[in-house]
């Protein structure tokens, strides 16, 4: 998914994507709806500054199905942002 | 992106590494769950998650607990791993109040090279702040 330069990546492989999305797999969530609702959240925030301040990881929060969600993101590169944590309520 | 979830083998049970444990004190020594969980942290087993060799390890108290029963974050931390790539810890306790799991993410999804003495260890603290964590005053 991209937005504003940056692409957005939820992690590399199955399982870092599976790691990345069990709170809400648990919770019954379609993880596509999930990474559409982050991305869409993301976009006013983007391009991410790199490096980002102190090196620390952008903490957003967004609302599935009535579930509010957090995630974090790091903007890997000013093509790159990695959302490696959703964690649901 | 797929919505199938594949089954997520915890590795094995294990005792904590003296690694893992100084790093978990440290980060319970700045959470108010300290008191509760310091004394017990030692003697935990845990099993290694399914996260491309970062790190994350699972609480086991006894029993398997589905994510369904994760509660919270205590406390989070952060340092640079030894290629110099950011590594963020978060640390969870399940409903109960129980240790939950050590989140352990590289922001690059590269695996863990190694965890850095605790003296190297920021803690993070945001305040309820989304974004970027405040400035320290």
């Amino acid at each position: 998914m991209r937005g504003r330069g940056q692409v957005i990546v939820f992690g590399q492989d199955t399982n870092q994507i599976s790691h990345a999305f069990r709170h809400t797999d648990v919770l019954g969530l379609d993880r596509a709806e999930v990474a559409d609702a982050i991305t869409r959240n993301l976009q006013p925030y983007l391009p991410l500054p790199v490096p980002p301040p102190r090196d620390f990881i952008f903490m957003g929060r967004v609302t599935v199905r009535g579930l509010e969600l957090s995630y974090q993101a790091y903007p890997l590169s000013e093509e790159l942002v990695n959302v490696g944590r959703i964690t649901g309520p | 992106m797929s919505d199938a979830s594949p089954v997520r083998k915890l590795g094995p049970l294990r005792d904590l590494r003296a690694d893992e444990l100084a790093i978990i004190k440290k980060m319970l020594a700045a959470s108010p769950f300290e008191a509760k969980l310091a004394p017990q942290v030692s003697a935990m087993k845990v099993q290694e998650m399914p996260d491309g060799g970062m790190g994350s390890i699972k609480f086991f108290n006894g029993r398997p607990r589905s994510e369904l029963e994760y509660g919270k974050e205590i406390a989070e931390a952060a340092f640079k791993d030894a290629d110099g790539v950011p590594v963020s810890l978060s640390l969870r306790v399940d409903k109960a109040g129980d240790l939950f799991e050590l989140d352990v993410w590289k922001v690059d999804f590269s695996p863990l090279i190694g965890y850095p003495d605790p003296e190297d260890l920021e803690i993070v603290e945001r305040h309820g702040q989304l974004g970027f964590p405040p400035q320290k005053s």
